[in-house]
C-alpha cells in the first residue's frame, strides 16, 4: 500500500498554513446547523427526500424543502470514517486519505484537448481519457485518477460510461467518478464490480469512489444526488465537492461562504451515512470566488487559497479527509 | 485570523531551544573581539580564548527580559513603524549588490552614487515599501566608506526606516551619528530610531571582531539590530533542517546576549536568511521549498521567545514576459510572507543578490502589493457568517445585488490577476518598459525629504569626518 508523506494536518505539526482558529471553526460549525435546522435545502430528489425523512429530517414536500436537524448532522459527521481507502487495481496504489497525509490527482472535467502531436486545441475524444489513463498510470506522483476529460466523440447520455471505460482500462490506480444519474452510476459500479470480482470485493477493495456536486446555494440536483446514493448503497467511497462562489451562489464574504459550502457539504454526508452507517466520504471542495467583472469562477487567486486552507480546517475539525480543487 | 504557515510543533521548539542552550554551554561561539569578550566575562560567560561559552542560567535570564516591541523610526512621521507588526509584514529592499543592470546594455555594472540616490527616491515614493536597505553600494568607494556612504546617501534622500549593515565600532558609531542628527538628538534617536543596523554572524558560530563591536554601538544608542544569520544546509550547516534552526537559534542568541550585556533594554530581531544552496554550483538558490521552510521554522522559533522578526525573503525569478511567471513569483513572495515575518527584507535583487535594478524593485513591489492580498483576516462574526443574509436568499438563490455584496466585495474578493495588473496593460512582453516609465515618472515628479541648513550642515561635517577616518579600500 502506498502511503504518501504526512504534512501535518493537525495546527501544531508538519508544514502547515493556519487560517482558522478551533473557535473559528466552530462558530462555522454552529452557523451551519442553525441554517440546516431553519433554513434546509432544496432537494430535487424526490428519492434522497425519502431518505432524510425516514432518517428524522423535517421536509416540506410541496417545496422539496428539507429541514435537517442538529442531532442528526452531529451524528452523521461521527458515523463518517476517519480513514478512506481508495484502492487501486494493483494493490501497490492503494491510496489511504487519513489525517494530514497528502495525496494528488487529475482534476477536471474539460472539454477541450490540446493535442500533444499536433498542437492543435480540440473537443477532447475517449481515446484522449484513455491516454491521460495510461500517463496517469505511469507517473508516480499522481495518486488518483479523476475524471479529466470529456469524451465528445460518443453519445452523451453514455458518454460517462465510456470514460470509466476507458480509464478502468488503462490504469491501475483509483478513478474517482462522478456520474450524472442514478443509472449511470449503477452500470459504472458493475463494470468496477466486475473487474475485481463481484460486488462485495468492490467494497472491500474499492477501485473507484462517486463525486458529486451541490448546486450552490444549497440545492441537491437529481442526478447528481441519486448517483451518490447508489454509491453509498454498495459501500463505496463518496466524495461530494461544493463548487460555490463566493459573491455569486454565497455571501461575498469568505466566513459566509464556507457556512454554505459547509450546509451542501454536511447535507449530502447526512444523506450518504443514513443511507449506509459508516460509509466512508470525503470533505470536498472546489469552492472558490467569483470574478464580480466577468461572472465566472476564479481559479489561482489568494481568495481560492484561503478557502481551500479553510475546507482543510472544517474537514480536520469534523475529522473527515478533505479533497480540495484547484490550484 | 490571519493565515499563517508553521512548521515547528511545541514539543520541536523546546528541544530546539534546550539543544541551543547547550550547545552555547558547551561549545560556545568564536567572537573577534577582545573588548566584548571581556564585556561578557564580566557577566558570567566563559572565556577560552576567542571562544565565549554561555551558561544556561545567563541565557535564560537574558531571554527573560527580552524586549519584545520597539519603534523603527523615520524622518517621515506618517512612515515610523513598531514592531511587531500587527497588521501585514514589513517590506523592505534587502541585499547588498554591487552590479546595477543596465536596461539598455543588457548587462551589469558597478553601481553608482546617482544609482542609489535614485533608488532612495523610488522607495520613499513607493507605499508597498515600508522600510528600506540601500541595496545598491556605491561604486565609488570601498570598504567601510562604502557601507557609511550608503548609510548618508539614503538617509539625505529618503525618510523611512534605513537598514543598513555596520561591520565594526567605529562605522556603527558615524553610522548612529548621522541618524541621531537626522532624528535631532541622542534621545529623539532612542525614542525615533531612524536607522537600524544589521550585524550578522559569520555560520558556523562565529562573531566578527567589528560585527560584534557594531552591535555593542547599537545595543547602547537604541538602534534595532538584526543579527542576520545564513547557514546553508550542507555546507555551513548540517544537512538537516533541525541543525541549521539549530544554528540560526544559537546565532541569534549569542548577538543578543552581546547586545543585552551592553545595554539591557537592547532592541534586538531574531533574524535570518537560512537556505540550501545548489550544490551543483554552490551559490545560494532562494528558488527552492528549504528556504521557505527554514524561515517558518526560524519565526516559530522567534514566536517561542515572542521576538519581532526580520527574515531574507527573496524571490529572485523574474521571467514576468508569461502571466504565469508573474504569478508565480506572487504565490512564492506570499509564501514566505505567510510565515508572519514582521520585516520581509527581500525587494529588489537579481541574481542571487549580485545585482539590482530600479525595474526590479518595481516589478517586486507590484508582486508584494498582489502577494498582500493573503494577509486579510479570515473573520468570523456574524457580520461575515451572514446567515440572515443566506436564509433571506435560501436555495437557489444569488448574492449578486445583496446589500450585504456590495458592503463586501471589496475587501473580501482581491481576485489577484496579472491582466489587472498595470504592468501589463500593454501586454506582458511590454512590462520592463512601463516600469520604466513609472520609474521616469517618480524621478520627475517625487522630492527627497527636506532637512533645514542646520541639518545638512551637520550631516556635511560628520561625513567629512567619515571620509577622513573610515578605510575606503
Amino acid at each position: 500500500m502506498k502511503r504518501n508523506i504526512s504534512c501535518g494536518g493537525d495546527i501544531f505539526s508538519g508544514f502547515s498554513l493556519n487560517v482558522m482558529s478551533e473557535e473559528e471553526c466552530n462558530r462555522i460549525h454552529l452557523a451551519t446547523l442553525e441554517l440546516l435546522e431553519t433554513t434546509g435545502i432544496f432537494c430535487e430528489s424526490d428519492r434522497a427526500i425519502e431518505i432524510f425523512e425516514a432518517g428524522g429530517c423535517r421536509v416540506d414536500h410541496e417545496k422539496k424543502r428539507v429541514y435537517i436537524p442538529a442531532w442528526l448532522v452531529e451524528d452523521s459527521v461521527r458515523k463518517a470514517p476517519p480513514r478512506v481507502l481508495m484502492a487501486g487495481r494493483d494493490p501497490k496504489n492503494d491510496v489511504v486519505l487519513e489525517s494530514g497525509r497528502v495525496n494528488f490527482l487529475t482534476f477536471g472535467q474539460g472539454i477541450m484537448v490540446i493535442d500533444p502531436y499536433t498542437g492543435e486545441r480540440r473537443p477532447s475524444v475517449k481515446q484522449d481519457i484513455a491516454d491521460v489513463a495510461k500517463l496517469v498510470d505511469a507517473l508516480p506522483n499522481v495518486d488518483v485518477i479523476e475524471d479529466t476529460l470529456y469524451a465528445s466523440d460518443k453519445d452523451e447520455r453514455v458518454a460517462m460510461l465510456h470514460n470509466t471505460e476507458a480509464t478502468l482500462s488503462n490504469t491501475t490506480k483509483h478513478q474517482s467518478q462522478g456520474a450524472d444519474s442514478a443509472h449511470q452510476a449503477k452500470l459504472a459500479i458493475e463494470m468496477a464490480a466486475a473487474i475485481v470480482g463481484g460486488k462485495d470485493k468492490l467494497k472491500a477493495r474499492p477501485i473507484i469512489s462517486g463525486g458529486g456536486c451541490p448546486v450552490s446555494p444549497l440545492t441537491l440536483p437529481e442526478g447528481n444526488t441519486e448517483q451518490l446514493i447508489e454509491y453509498a448503497s454498495v459501500g463505496l467511497p463518496c466524495n461530494p465537492l461544493s463548487m460555490a462562489m463566493a459573491g455569486g451562489s454565497t455571501p461575498v464574504t469568505l466566513a459566509g461562504t464556507m457556512v454554505v459550502h459547509n450546509a451542501e457539504i454536511l447535507s449530502y454526508i447526512v444523506m450518504i451515512q443514513l443511507v449506509n452507517p459508516g460509509n466512508p466520504c470525503t470533505y470536498g471542495s472546489s469552492t472558490t470566488a467569483m470574478d464580480l467583472r466577468r461572472a465566472i469562477a476564479t481559479v489561482g487567486c489568494p481568495e481560492l487559497g484561503m478557502i481551500s486552507a479553510a475546507v482543510a480546517r472544517m474537514a480536520h475539525f469534523y475529522k473527515i479527509p478533505s479533497f480540495v480543487a484547484g490550484t | 485570523m490571519f493565515s499563517k504557515l508553521t512548521l515547528l510543533t511545541p514539543e520541536e521548539q523546546e528541544k530546539i531551544h534546550q539543544t541551543t542552550l547547550k550547545l552555547l554551554e558547551e561549545v560556545g561561539v568564536v567572537i573577534g573581539s577582545e573588548a566584548v569578550r571581556d564585556m561578557l566575562a564580566k557577566q558570567g560567560a566563559k572565556v577560552i580564548g576567542e571562544n565565549v561559552r554561555f551558561p544556561k542560567e545567563m541565557v535564560e535570564e537574558m531571554l527573560r527580559h527580552s524586549v519584545h516591541s520597539f519603534p523603527l523610526g523615520a524622518f517621515n512621521e506618517k512612515d515610523r513603524l513598531t514592531v511587531p507588526s500587527v497588521t501585514h509584514p514589513f517590506t523592505t529592499t534587502a541585499g547588498y549588490v554591487p552590479y546595477v543592470y543596465d536596461e539598455a546594455t543588457g548587462k551589469n555594472r558597478y553601481a553608482t552614487t546617482e544609482d542609489l540616490r535614485q533608488l532612495c527616491i523610488i522607495a520613499d515614493y513607493m507605499d508597498e515599501m515600508d522600510c528600506f536597505w540601500p541595496l545598491m553600494l556605491p561604486g565609488e568607494y570601498h570598504g567601510e566608506l562604502q557601507e557609511f556612504k550608503a548609510t548618508e546617501i539614503a538617509l539625505r534622500n529618503m525618510g523611512k526606516n534605513i537598514q543598513c549593515s555596520s561591520a565594526s565600532g567605529e562605522l556603527a558609531r558615524y553610522q548612529i551619528e548621522l541618524g541621531r542628527a537626522v532624528a535631532g538628538g541622542s534621545e529623539a534617536f532612542r525614542e525615533n530610531p531612524v536607522l537600524s543596523l544589521l550585524s550578522a554572524p559569520t555560520t558556523p558560530l562565529a562573531v566578527e571582531h567589528g560585527i560584534a563591536d557594531a552591535i555593542v554601538e547599537s545595543a547602547k544608542a537604541g538602534v534595532p539590530i538584526l543579527p542576520m544569520s545564513l547557514p546553508q544546509m550542507s555546507t555551513t550547516s548540517p544537512a538537516t533542517f533541525a541543525a541549521d534552526t539549530l544554528l540560526v537559534n544559537a546565532e541569534n542568541l549569542a548577538c543578543h546576549m552581546i547586545a543585552r550585556c551592553a545595554d539591557e533594554n537592547a532592541r534586538v530581531f531574531y533574524s535570518s536568511d537560512a537556505g540550501a544552496p545548489n550544490l551543483f554550483d554552490a551559490g545560494i538558490d532562494y528558488e527552492n521549498c528549504e528556504y521557505v521552510m527554514l524561515s517558518a521554522a526560524d519565526c516559530d522559533m522567534a514566536r517561542y521567545y515572542d521576538l519581532p522578526t526580520a527574515m531574507g525573503c527573496s524571490v529572485e525569478y523574474k521571467d514576468f514576459s508569461t502571466k504565469a511567471g508573474f504569478e508565480r513569483n506572487v504565490f512564492r513572495c506570499a509564501l514566505k510572507l505567510l510565515t508572519r515575518v514582521d520585516v520581509a527584507c527581500w525587494v529588489g535583487t537579481r541574481e542571487s543578490c549580485l545585482s539590482s535594478s530600479l525595474i526590479d524593485v518595481i516589478l517586486d513591489l507590484e508582486v508584494c502589493r498582489q502577494a498582500m492580498a493573503y494577509f486579510r483576516n479570515f473573520e468570523v462574526n456574524d457580520e461575515t457568517l451572514a446567515l440572515d443574509v443566506i436564509a433571506e436568499r435560501g436555495p437557489r438563490g444569488n448574492y449578486l445585488d445583496h446589500e450585504h455584496t456590495f458592503k463586501h466585495f471589496r475587501e473580501s474578493i482581491f481576485t489577484s490577476k496579472a491582466e489587472n495588473c498595470y504592468l501589463f496593460a500593454e501586454g506582458y512582453e511590454n512590462h520592463r518598459k512601463v516600469a520604466q516609465e513609472k520609474i521616469d515618472g517618480i524621478l520627475a515628479g517625487h522630492a527627497a525629504p527636506t532637512y533645514d541648513e542646520a541639518l545638512v550642515a551637520e550631516l556635511d561635517r560628520i561625513t567629512a569626518s567619515a571620509e577622513a577616518h573610515l578605510a575606503n579600500e
